[in-house]
């Protein structure tokens, strides 16, 4: 299990992670928010890369400084290091001298990537490095992956065989971590969600947690009566969202009670049209951080 | 980690460097052990040898005779500066930062390991050019006859003892590695190339001039004008400079003892002129700094690599390298400079100004100095100009 209890990080005036704790141990995790929310922040200080200016984080027991819990873990970052003049060999030679490499594994899916392995890495494109990353990543073997944002530029035939891998991972009992802005790609294979905002967890959808959880229900809605943001937030609806197009309007409401919403709606609004439209996965987490960012203010 | 796999992985890195560092070398080593004056022909063996610049066949570029310690050395010294930049890149580096720091091995060990892999490279480099050297001086000795007849009588071939060679080749790799280490250790607090050349720059000018300084400043004044003391020889401070604890001076000291020994000749440069405290001082600071760098780069742990290649926040210590420098540059002046001249103390100070500021800007990677930054400042070029104001006044030049 990774423990990370209480920790702050602050980069000169700014707090990247602040007093966050958490626990993960099992599955596919997506760790999602803005730019800046801290995601490789805290990769980093997990993969031990950097130092908590207070706080305390373990893995299985031990501190993430001892070398018995850095062999478990393995931290890819969104870019990473490629020796000067190296090709797909050169770079296999300095990770098996750090880590223990399926080499067999390595070249298995790099063929199924249909990666060149005798070019220069810098003749490479985003994507191909990406690729060739990840098959690494894939052909360590460590309990703890860290992924920082790999989904970047991958097209959706290796996202495909890339999902599998990562599945077959997990089911290994080995723990992925993933930050990734790419949030569809992340449905597709996580188990549970953290949302960062400013350094802090604002979303965590494994029940286990106390985080609070917000409830959106989204509306489509026509009507002759005059119908706007402002005219909600006056009617005292909870409101997060709202836009028009032409006659039709949709309205995202936060904590809101299913029923005494739709009775509130038909009672001020006499719709001639309502209907509840389904948020996915992406919408959630947008609107989770937007409402983060509101309460902010 | 499998240390083997990682050392053969870095050795194979630097091989480049290595290549490079032997060529550097041996172009300069090459070029003054073939056309150097290595041959000492003397009237008589039993007194030591007069200069000469003469030889059948071979053009003679350097007149005194040589034994090649004096352009092998600084090399040396080139080497040992410029490898812990290497060494300590990888926290120049974002990218390599997060590969090496959350690898599954002892930080300390990674670096010590890149730390003596520098160092091999450094003493297999320089012991490849400097026995290379060797050789051919002792080839070109070795070619030539005990006697030579010339108009005026016979030349005796005094020929070189080899086996100081050796003995001076063990000393300065000792020198070497353990300014190799000093110098680890001050790019050890630098997250940034331009950071540990700045470093590097400041630590080296104070220790080349902070005790010409001092002596020049204070026991000058101390001792000709409020103490009535003891006369102080401006030739013995001016020679401070060559005996400063600076990373040159024990190069310089084994020069000095080396060069006799294997020419024959008598030392070059005097040394008696020098203090016997001067030896002690310097003997302590060196071993001090050798020490603490030791302990610093073999038992410290690396700091937080969260500035890796963009330089992190100013440490206060730091900024007091950077000021104390200018203040040595500011007391330098009033010491050396020409003073009594109005015109000239106002160009100096005013391009002292300028450059202070421009050091203080690029170190705190901005143009907006806080006040206490400009008070710090104002205060030194006060303390500097105020010097200058007295040894002018005194007239001491």
């Amino acid at each position: 299990m990774i423990e990370v209890k209480n920790v702050t990080k602050n980069f000169f005036d700014v707090c990247a992670i602040d007093d966050l704790s958490l626990k993960i141990s099992r599955g596919i995790v997506g760790l999602v928010g803005q730019n800046g929310s801290g995601k490789s922040t805290l990769l980093r200080l997990i993969g031990n890369v950097i130092y908590q200016d207070s706080g305390e984080i373990f893995i299985d027991g031990i501190s993430n400084n001892d070398k018995e819990s850095k062999e478990k873990v393995f931290f890819l970052s969104d870019n990473p290091y490629v020796p000067y003049f190296s090709n797909v060999d050169d770079l296999i030679e300095l990770y098996s001298s750090l880590y223990k490499l399926n080499k067999d594994k390595f070249y298995s899916i790099v063929n199924s990537f249909s990666l060149p392995i005798n070019r220069r890495i810098s003749g490479f494109s985003k994507g191909m490095k990406r690729q060739l990353f990840i098959a690494l990543t894939l052909s360590i073997d460590a309990k703890y992956y860290l992924l920082d944002e790999v989904f970047d530029g991958l097209d959706p035939l290796v996202m495909n065989i890339i999902k599998n891998e990562f599945l077959k991972l997990s089911e290994e009992d080995k723990v992925i971590v993933i930050s990734s802005h790419n949030i569809n790609a992340l449905q597709r294979m996580a188990d549970r969600f953290l949302i960062l905002y400013k350094g802090k967890i604002i979303k965590d959808d494994d029940s286990s947690n106390e985080t609070k959880k917000a409830e959106f229900l989204k509306y489509q809605i026509i009507s002759d009566k005059p119908l706007t943001e402002s005219i909600l937030k006056e009617l005292h609806f909870n409101v997060l969202s709202f836009n028009k197009l032409g006659s039709v309007c949709h309205a995202i409401f936060v904590n809101e009670e299913k029923a005494s919403l739709e009775e509130k709606i038909n009672k001020y609004f006499t719709p001639k049209f309502v209907e509840e439209i389904p948020i996915d996965m992406e919408e959630t987490l947008s609107l989770e951080m937007l409402l983060a960012k509101k309460e902010e203010k | 980690m499998k240390l083997k796999s990682f050392i053969k992985w870095q050795v194979k890195q630097w091989l480049p460097l290595f290549i490079l560092a032997i060529l550097f070398m041996g172009s300069f080593v090459l070029l003054w052990t073939t056309f150097g004056n290595v041959m000492n022909w003397v009237s008589d063996l039993s007194r030591p040898p007069v200069s000469n610049d003469n030889y059948d066949g071979i053009m003679v570029f350097f007149g005194e005779t040589s034994s090649c310690l004096s352009i092998m050395i600084p090399l040396l010294f080139v080497i040992s500066l410029i490898m812990p930049m290497f060494v300590y890149s990888y926290r120049f580096n974002r990218r390599q930062t997060d590969t090496f720091m959350q690898a599954p091995f002892s930080k300390n060990n990674f670096r010590i390991t890149r730390i003596l892999i520098g160092l091999a490279l450094i003493l297999i480099s320089f012991s490849i050019v400097y026995f290379l050297g060797v050789l051919i001086i002792g080839v070109r000795q070795l070619s030539l006859p005990d006697v030579r007849e010339v108009n005026d009588g016979v030349l005796y071939l005094k020929r070189f003892n080899f086996g100081h060679y050796f003995t001076a080749y063990l000393f300065f790799i000792l020198i070497a590695s353990l300014q190799y280490f000093i110098n680890c250790m001050i790019v050890s607090f630098a997250d940034s190339i331009l950071d540990a050349i700045l470093l590097l720059f400041f630590v080296h000018c104070i220790l080349i001039f902070a005790e010409f300084v001092l002596a020049s400043t204070i026991i000058t004044l101390g001792a000709r004008y409020y103490l009535n003391g003891p006369y102080v020889d401006s030739y013995e401070i001016l020679n401070l400079i060559l005996f400063s604890p600076s990373m040159l001076y024990f190069f310089f000291l084994g020069s000095n003892i080396f060069e006799p020994l294997i020419t024959g000749e008598y030392v070059m440069m005097s040394i008696v002129h020098c203090q016997d405290y001067i030896y002690i001082l310097n003997g302590i600071i060196f071993a001090l700094l050798s020490g603490v760098s030791i302990y610093k780069i073999f038992f410290v742990r690396d700091p937080s690599g969260e500035f890796a290649g963009k330089g992190g926040p100013r440490k206060y210590p730091i900024s007091l390298l950077v000021h104390g420098y200018f203040l040595m540059i500011g007391l330098l002046y009033s010491f050396v400079g020409i003073t009594g001249i109005l015109v000239l103390i106002i160009l100096f100070f005013v391009c002292y100004s300028i450059s202070y500021y421009a050091v203080i800007a690029i170190y705190n990677r901005t143009f907006k100095i806080n006040k206490a930054q400009i008070i710090t400042m104002s205060s030194i070029a006060g303390v500097s100009l105020l010097f200058t104001i007295i040894y002018s006044c005194l007239g001491i030049w």
